[in-house]
């Protein structure tokens, strides 16, 4: 198996955008790093994100996952801090899996992601937290929301291992739906119901974006 | 014009308007009152085809076509602009896109440039900051800078039949008279006609209606022109029943 590995140095283009190679990679966090768009490979993906001590990982993305397959782990050291706001499109068949692995003591992560499907796609999202013994004072968050519609099939599953007894954490999964009274005010001022869906839509993920 | 003829509507199976009639012409502004559980609020809804109400039956008539059971969208882009009485909110849309949105699906060219050229103008008018085009739907407003807001897309949109579903609550005495004179504005500019729900007194001198309409159990039971609004005021809709003085509707 090849392993890639960059840097925050190094690898990341002018523009923030964080292209995951297919296979296995490391992409290592040394002290500050924004990213606006995280590219996902068709093919089978490994990577692991490794947040030194004193390093800030900073993530607001707006994408579309389609037929993918893959894992992204988080490893957080001491001191650092971690942003990763994610807006989802699937397409397709996609299994995911995004695991944020606490290693340090006081460090703060917060992993917010909205998923919506596109019509006949089916995707599993795992999201894990593990909060390591002997670490203290972390803040860690995870929270997930889906849209719930008949077109399409996401299944969310949030585990959280917690073996620190010093430790703020938390983390949600929760499904809405387009409600009705929202598609009402749309159509009332001239929009369709079909416009009104997609703008709803696209709104909920754009939420991720700063 | 519009017109609802002998027009029923049950909501969850409760019949609520019983075969009620109305005509409003061209550039007339109608008034309507009413104890609560009239059914007033229904007759709004229900022009717009609202999906919680069910027309049993009877026909809406705009500019002579059936639009009894067109959809919302469509009966809006004829020009019906509806104001609720507490307007949603709407988080992570924000008022440009929806209204642009609006303006595209009704087949207008949206020139960025004159489009938020129209939104400052409106804006200054309404006295609302300019940034109020980019916030979210109705998201943190207060009542008033709801029906504020709902006003920046009646302006926006250019609709040509108002129907109004008691604007005036929730407003102070300063927002009731800039709301009400930018209605009268907006109607002197366009000829559009307006339906409104309220009990408000200032508002109905500050939109001088052509006419005034007293609901009972889900039908008009009184129909005349200002003077009934302020017997309404005057003896409440209990005790106007028995004062003579306003023609009675057919």
């Amino acid at each position: 198996m090849n392993k890639i590995k960059y840097d925050s140095q190094h690898d990341l283009s002018s523009e923030n955008i964080c292209l995951i190679p297919a296979g296995t990679s490391i992409l290592n966090v040394t002290k500050s790093m924004e990213i606006q768009k995280i590219l996902f490979p068709q093919e089978e993906f490994d990577v692991t994100i490794i947040l030194e001590e004193k390093s800030h990982l900073e993530l607001h993305a707006l994408e579309t996952l389609e037929s993918g397959n893959g894992t992204i782990k988080i490893e957080s050291k001491t001191d650092s801090f971690l942003i990763f706001h994610l807006g989802l499109l699937t397409k397709g068949q996609n299994n995911l899996t995004i695991q944020n692995e606490v290693s340090g003591s006081h460090s703060m992560s917060e992993i917010k992601i909205r998923l919506v499907g596109e019509e006949n796609s089916h995707t599993v999202v795992k999201t894990r937290g593990v909060l390591k013994k002997d670490t203290v004072e972390n803040t860690f968050l995870e929270d997930v929301k889906y849209l719930n519609e008949e077109q399409s099939y996401i299944e969310c599953l949030p585990e959280l291992f917690v073996d620190s007894n010093e430790v703020e954490a938390s983390h949600n999964v929760s499904i809405g739906s387009i409600r009705e009274e929202d598609l009402f005010y749309l159509e009332s001022k001239g929009i369709s119901e079909d416009k009104a869906r997609q703008v709803i839509r696209e709104c909920f993920l754009k939420s991720m974006l700063k | 014009m519009l017109e609802i003829q002998n027009l029923t509507v049950a909501c969850e199976e409760k019949e609520i308007l019983k075969s009620m009639s109305l005509k409003i012409q061209d550039g007339e502004i109608h008034v309507l009152m009413g104890p609560n559980g009239a059914g007033k609020s229904t007759v709004v809804k229900s022009i717009l085809h609202h999906p919680s109400y069910q027309i049993k039956s009877g026909h809406i008539l705009f500019n002579g076509n059936d639009i009894t059971h067109l959809k919302p969208n469509e009966i809006a882009r004829l020009g019906i602009y509806y104001i609720s009485q507490s307007p949603i909110e709407i988080e992570g849309i924000t008022n440009a896109e929806m209204l642009r949105t609006a303006l595209i699906e009704k087949g207008e060219k949206v020139d960025a440039f004159s489009f938020h050229k129209k939104c400052k103008e409106v804006c200054e008018r309404l006295h609302l900051p300019t940034s109020f085009v980019n916030r979210e739907v109705n998201v943190g407003m207060s009542g008033g800078e709801r029906k504020k807001n709902e006003l920046l897309g009646m302006w926006v949109l250019e609709p040509n039949f108002l129907l109004l579903d008691e604007i005036d609550s929730g407003l102070d005495v300063d927002a009731l008279r800039l709301v009400g004179e930018n209605l009268r504005e907006y109607h002197e500019k366009t000829g559009a006609s307006i339906l409104v729900i309220t009990h408000q007194q200032s508002l109905i001198d500050i939109l001088k209606p052509t006419h005034v309409h007293r609901m009972s159990e889900g039908t008009i039971v009184e129909s005349g022109d200002i003077s009934l609004a302020k017997k309404i005021e005057k003896y409440g809709f209990l005790e106007a029943n028995n004062v003579s003085g306003s023609e009675s509707h057919e």
